[in-house]
């Protein structure tokens, strides 16, 4: 009787468990994130100070070191948000080249017209935003962006704003910025900051989710989540401004994973203390944190004729390139263009005449000559054959919105 | 002694349960007719049962352990609920779902195909704990899981959300 019994007690226990309580599984397993064993990782309502304080502690763990005073947190509704920010941009609004550096992005098409008003700014900036932290105050907003506010869901995201409130103590985020010698460099020093906020917050999330950190595919979950966010980007109608949404936190992401993967907390603290200068690295990072191994170019612009007044000088980098360029060649194409980028510099101009008009001038330098040429033949796609030369390893674009000649710019030394 | 009168209980229960265990798709309409009966006195439970069973194939598609607490739920709906417009009636069944959701069963292959599913779902970005995975999919058979993990084999993410997309879209 026992050994007719025994195969049956399997199905005598499955079919009873429906039957009860007692029967059901035990909660669902939690794996804590790994190192921060003794830190609960359940998700908590953002607003609860014993629950900051927890997270707090998790930042804190996952970046091996010993939590700070808690910052100050403020849950702002997202008109709100955007009320301040459009009068913390108001004084920027003011600068009268703002008109012409959009023109001559707008060239490019690099931003729509309209896209650098402080309004249009700040509405994209506050509904895109789901916390921040502000390393001149020293506190932490969350925004509140209305009917799917969830507390508990934005744990993660506290966990990401309490990274940077750390960095800022071990670096003084302000003064690590500030270091950063064009916008290209910039961009890339926001990759570091906000990857490095982005690996710990997706570290956290596993944990919170309930995954085992061990088994999950971080080098997929890295890779799918830029994808995914480079189509995003790529429909935006202005691209290189609606970078900050993207290039910090997936390009950003992926490297800071790849770094420490490599070398843990030590490595990734090792990046801030030797920053990478250009946005060339973080593209060039597909399997593993690289160098690029190569000293951009300083490339000079011909001095304009007295009919034109030049405003201002930036490097676009191998970003702005890869996204100017996408346009015509493609994505794959771009960003193989990109990656032979050693060096540029973009020239905003104003005419003299009433009113006055705008110019972008733009020298590029490539790897090579017959990159060169490629990017030469992308570029007449982009702004007609008119406005595009090419010597040797280098491409100028020259293109304005009014009558006024720009055919000064196109000197090769 | 006392463990083989165990073993005898626990057998009896197994085949007892595992012979009268009721369908989904029959708790389902058994509970719907029965609301129906209750609501306009004139519904003859079996044959609307027999009925509803033959035209609503998909209800094979809701797990045993999901049905049994949505049909509780389900047998006791408001009247108005049940026999009103359609958004009443969507709206309470919703309200069903979730109950059942929060109340059914998570067995041992709901906890498995979670455990896969929400790492496959991560590598492709989405955030889905464990615990909401097997709420949810606690509701569903072990086949519309089954064609579920199939789409986490495809080769992108798109794929995947597509293809998960579909089976649901199709319920």
């Amino acid at each position: 009787m026992r050994q007719l019994c025994f195969p049956l007690v399997a199905l005598a226990l499955g079919c009873s468990a429906s039957d009860g309580d007692d029967a059901r599984l035990g909660p669902t397993l939690l794996h804590p994130a790994p190192g921060c064993e003794s830190s609960d990782p359940a998700r908590c309502d953002v607003r609860l100070p014993e629950c900051q304080q927890r997270l707090l502690g998790m930042a804190a763990c996952l970046r091996g070191e010993s939590a700070l005073d808690l910052p100050p947190i403020q849950v702002l509704s997202e008109a709100d948000y955007a009320s301040f920010l459009t009068q913390e941009m108001a004084p920027q609004m003011k600068d009268p080249n703002l008109e012409h550096v959009e023109v001559g992005l707008n060239l490019l098409g690099l931003v729509e017209r309209g896209a650098l008003s402080a309004q249009a700014r700040a509405e994209d900036y506050a509904k895109f935003v789901g916390g921040v932290y502000r390393n001149d105050t020293k506190d932490v907003l969350i925004i509140d962006h209305g009917g799917s506010f969830d507390a508990e869901a934005m744990s993660p995201l506290l966990v990401h704003e309490f990274v940077h409130a750390l960095q800022d103590r071990d670096l003084d985020l302000s003064a690590f910025r500030a270091q950063a010698s064009s916008i290209d460099e910039s961009w890339a020093y926001s990759a570091l900051i906000e990857g490095e906020a982005r690996l710990h917050e997706e570290r956290y999330a596993a944990a919170m989710l309930g995954l085992d950190s061990d088994k999950v595919d971080w080098s997929a979950h890295f890779q799918n989540a830029l994808v995914d966010d480079q189509q995003r980007l790529l429909a935006e109608a202005s691209p290189y401004l609606a970078s900050y949404k993207y290039f910090p936190y997936e390009w950003g992401g992926r490297y800071m994973y790849f770094t420490w993967r490599t070398g843990g907390m030590e490595a990734v603290l090792g990046r801030f203390a030797q920053p990478p200068t250009m946005t060339h690295t973080l593209l060039a990072s597909t399997m593993d944190a690289v160098d690029s191994h190569f000293t951009a170019s300083e490339v000079k612009l011909a001095a304009p004729p007295a009919e034109w007044t030049e405003l201002t000088r930036m490097t676009l980098g191998a970003w702005g390139m890869h996204l100017a360029f996408e346009k015509t060649l493609g994505l794959d194409a771009s960003r193989a263009m990109a990656l032979a980028w050693r060096g540029d510099t973009l020239g905003i101009y104003a005419s003299s005449e009433t009113p006055a008009h705008s110019a972008v001038v733009w020298r590029l330098e490539l790897a090579d000559e017959v990159t060169a040429i490629q990017a030469k033949a992308a570029a007449e796609r982009l702004v007609g054959v008119a406005n595009v030369r090419q010597e040797g390893q280098q491409v100028i674009i020259a293109k304005t919105d009014g009558s006024l000649p720009v055919d000064w710019a196109f000197q090769f030394d | 002694m006392r463990r083989e009168v165990l073993w005898l209980v626990l057998l009896s229960l197994g085949c007892s349960a595992s012979s009268e265990t009721p369908s989904a798709a029959s708790l389902w309409c058994d509970a719907t007719c029965s609301a129906a009966h209750r609501c306009d006195g004139a519904t003859e439970v079996n044959s609307c049962s027999s009925s509803c069973q033959s035209q609503r194939p998909q209800l094979a598609d809701i797990s045993v352990e999901g049905a049994q607490p949505l049909a509780a739920c389900l047998e006791v709906m408001k009247c108005s609920d049940l026999l009103g417009n359609e958004e009443h009636w969507a709206a309470a069944y919703e309200g069903c779902w979730d109950h059942a959701k929060s109340t059914a069963e998570i067995t041992p292959s709901v906890r498995e195909f979670c455990k896969a599913y929400t790492l496959a779902v991560f590598d492709c970005r989405y955030w889905y704990s464990t615990e909401a995975c097997e709420r949810d999919f606690g509701m569903w058979s072990e086949s519309v899981r089954d064609r579920v993990a199939a789409c986490t084999t495809k080769p992108s993410c798109s794929l995947t959300q597509g293809c998960v997309s579909a089976i649901f879209e199709s319920q």
